[in-house]
């Protein structure tokens, strides 16, 4: 078996140990371990074995690593034995400091914008466009974190209904 | 039906004991050890007790890591790509200690039981 067809035969493995999974950095770190691991077993296996066929020396390393369902399941296990994280309660001072602070720093801007352009742009028209850009951003970090939490929760749901359905 | 119960009972037992036996190896190598060889290890010096499907140990020490009790640092492999090189952290030397005190005290409790 070429080198080639080695990787190939490792990157199934490791695709179909992937669909198991849920999406998430986490996973492709674990499955970066993995694929190094069954590099090593197989280099240890041709050292041992150096006639055997490299193909049945892959074999026996997948086999001794387990299917895909069995690791599904440990991470399954190792997250859900996981102590939930505590939510976060109403934080308004820091919220309203936040934006004390937004506002500070708009006012300021747009006053030394103002004043290095000798008034050629107008200070509440500063203010105005400035204020736009840091409700934007606000925006599309609230959105983010939104989207964060969803798809947190989901990978969660869809571990406990694989742990369920067993 | 016995057969399944004892099945069971063994699972759940060694989960809880491969932690414990991971951060003991871990320990040993002050150093750090890789996980392909802990995998060696723990079939090697537990003569098969403790040996298991070599995947499942990676679940394990991601959970280990992300709690602090192990840390890793990356290195060259003989193979060829990077991997990760564990070692204990100083909290993983006190949960270990504490680990140890408790299976201890476990063991010598149901003894008794058995008196």
């Amino acid at each position: 078996m070429s080198d080639d067809q080695t990787k190939k035969e490792i990157e199934q493995y490791i695709n179909r140990l992937r669909k198991k999974l849920p999406e998430s950095f986490e996973t492709e770190d674990l499955l970066d371990d993995l694929r190094i691991h069954i590099i090593e077993a197989l280099a240890e296996k041709q050292v041992k074995c150096p006639t055997k066929d490299v193909k049945i020396l892959l074999i026996e390393v997948i086999e001794n690593l387990g299917t895909p369902e069995e690791i599904a399941e440990e991470f399954g296990q190792v997250k859900i034995s996981e102590p939930k994280s505590e939510k976060r309660p109403f934080q308004g001072h820091s919220l309203i400091i936040r934006l004390l602070a937004a506002i500070i720093v708009v006012v300021l801007a747009s006053w030394i914008v103002s004043i290095v352009t000798e008034g050629a742009v107008d200070f509440l028209f500063a203010v105005v466009v400035l204020m736009i850009f840091v409700l934007a951003e606000w925006s599309i970090r609230a959105w983010q974190m939104g989207e964060y939490q969803r798809i947190d929760s989901e990978t969660k749901d869809k571990r406990y209904s694989y742990r369920r359905s067993e | 039906m016995t057969s399944n119960f004892e099945d069971t009972w063994k699972v759940e037992i060694r989960r809880g004991l491969l932690q414990y036996a991971v951060l003991a190896i871990v320990r040993q190598h002050e150093e750090g050890i890789h996980g392909y060889g802990i995998v060696k290890e723990l079939e090697e010096r537990t003569n098969g007790l403790l040996e298991i499907k070599e995947g499942t140990l990676y679940p394990i020490l991601h959970r280990l890591t992300k709690e602090r009790i192990l840390d890793f640092r990356t290195e060259k492999s003989e193979a060829g790509p990077k991997r990760k090189v564990y070692v204990l952290t100083g909290e993983g030397d006190r949960v270990l200690r504490v680990l140890k005190a408790n299976l201890q005290l476990y063991i010598e409790k149901l003894e008794e039981l058995e008196k």
